[in-house]
């Protein structure tokens, strides 16, 4: 057992020392244009490319607008997909409408912040839970945290999410004299709907 | 008038909102009718003022005053829209909040008509008030007319 492993070792670092030697290869002028082809050398480079990826956050800084807006596109979508088992028929395509609504290049400011992953997650989990009979609006903050809205007549309740589970909300409801009154809050999501408990949510989700 | 002066209580003033902050539906249209999500009117992370168009620069024209935006900027997307306000009522309806705002005169490179609301507080009721009490008459960008210069 000691001598198959010590066998295997053996063979472990022969395969990293070769690995090595191409690591080290684009140091080295005379390795790439005496010993290797070019087909090697190609294939040397790749090989490099893939031992020393550039980081996700240069290639972000660079990255043009539109390529922007569609990769958030993609993930805040296939974070819907993952959990599409658990959405009603139909809600899945509604808030990929939406999404791709507000992610409009032609409509686009560049100086705002394309939908973020982690305002989306929290808003999902809410949204999961709540289970709201009445689709809510969307829309986003400069950020780029998404900002959801209920509406009854002229009373509606605002809620943007956070990452972290977070939810900042509001309620504006119209009093018997036609005034306007509100209500703020900051909370957990798992606290929001015990938080706009007292102000009957179920006018805006039902 | 100097740069940094207070803009005339009776003037105006336009706030533009691209349509990623107006609400829209399952469908993605813009909610009728529209709607501006409330953070439109809150401070960006690198801000200390908040941009608006000062609709009196050139004239009483709306319409002059929205070309001249529109020639400061790059691109205007055609769903987009100008949330227009009274100065007098920027004041008197935040005053509950803070009586510190200040609507100056602050003109950039590109528009002569820039102009920054000044001295908002980090308070969310604000952006709220501001979103569905004060900037409350929406201008369709796809309405106004684009002039010839």
């Amino acid at each position: 057992m000691v001598h198959n492993k010590s066998r295997l070792e053996y063979k472990a670092q022969a395969i990293k020392n070769f690995a090595d030697s191409f690591s080290k290869a684009p140091d080295t002028n005379i390795n790439r244009q005496g010993l290797f082809s070019s087909q090697t050398q190609i294939f040397q480079d790749q090989i490099t490319k893939l031992r020393n990826p550039t980081p996700p956050s240069l290639t972000s800084s660079t990255k043009e607008v539109p390529e922007t807006l569609f990769d958030a596109t993609a993930e805040v979508k296939i974070l819907t997909s993952t959990v599409a088992m658990h959405l009603e028929e139909g809600i899945k395509k509604k808030l990929f409408s939406q999404i791709d609504s507000l992610h409009d290049f032609d409509e686009w400011d560049p100086e705002d912040k394309p939908l973020q992953k982690a305002s989306y997650k929290s808003f999902l989990r809410t949204f999961l839970y709540l289970r709201p009979a009445k689709h809510p609006g969307l829309g986003l903050s400069h950020t780029g945290n998404i900002v959801a809205v209920w509406m009854t007549g002229s009373n509606k309740l605002t809620a943007e999410f956070i990452a972290n589970d977070h939810v900042k909300w509001v309620i504006s409801t119209q009093n018997e004299d036609g005034e306007l009154e509100r209500v703020f809050g900051n909370t957990k999501i798992g606290r929001f709907i015990d938080s706009v408990q007292p102000y009957s949510p179920e006018l805006f989700f039902k | 008038m100097h740069k940094g002066a207070n803009l005339p209580d009776e003037h105006h003033i336009l706030r533009y909102i691209p349509k990623s902050k107006l609400f829209v539906d399952e469908d993605g249209e813009p909610i009728e009718p529209l709607v501006p999500v409330p953070q439109a009117f809150e401070l960006r992370p690198n801000e200390e003022s908040l941009s608006v168009h000062w609709v009196e620069y050139d004239g009483n024209d709306l319409t002059k005053a929205i070309q001249l935006f529109r020639l400061s900027r790059d691109k205007i997307g055609a769903k987009s829209i100008f949330a227009k306000a009274k100065v007098l009522d920027l004041k008197t309806k935040s005053s509950p909040i803070t009586k510190a705002i200040k609507i100056v005169w602050a003109p950039s490179n590109s528009n002569p008509a820039h102009s920054v609301i000044k001295h908002i507080p980090e308070d969310p009721s604000l952006s709220t008030i501001l979103a569905e009490e004060i900037f409350t008459e929406l201008i369709r960008n796809s309405e106004i007319p684009v002039l010839k210069v």
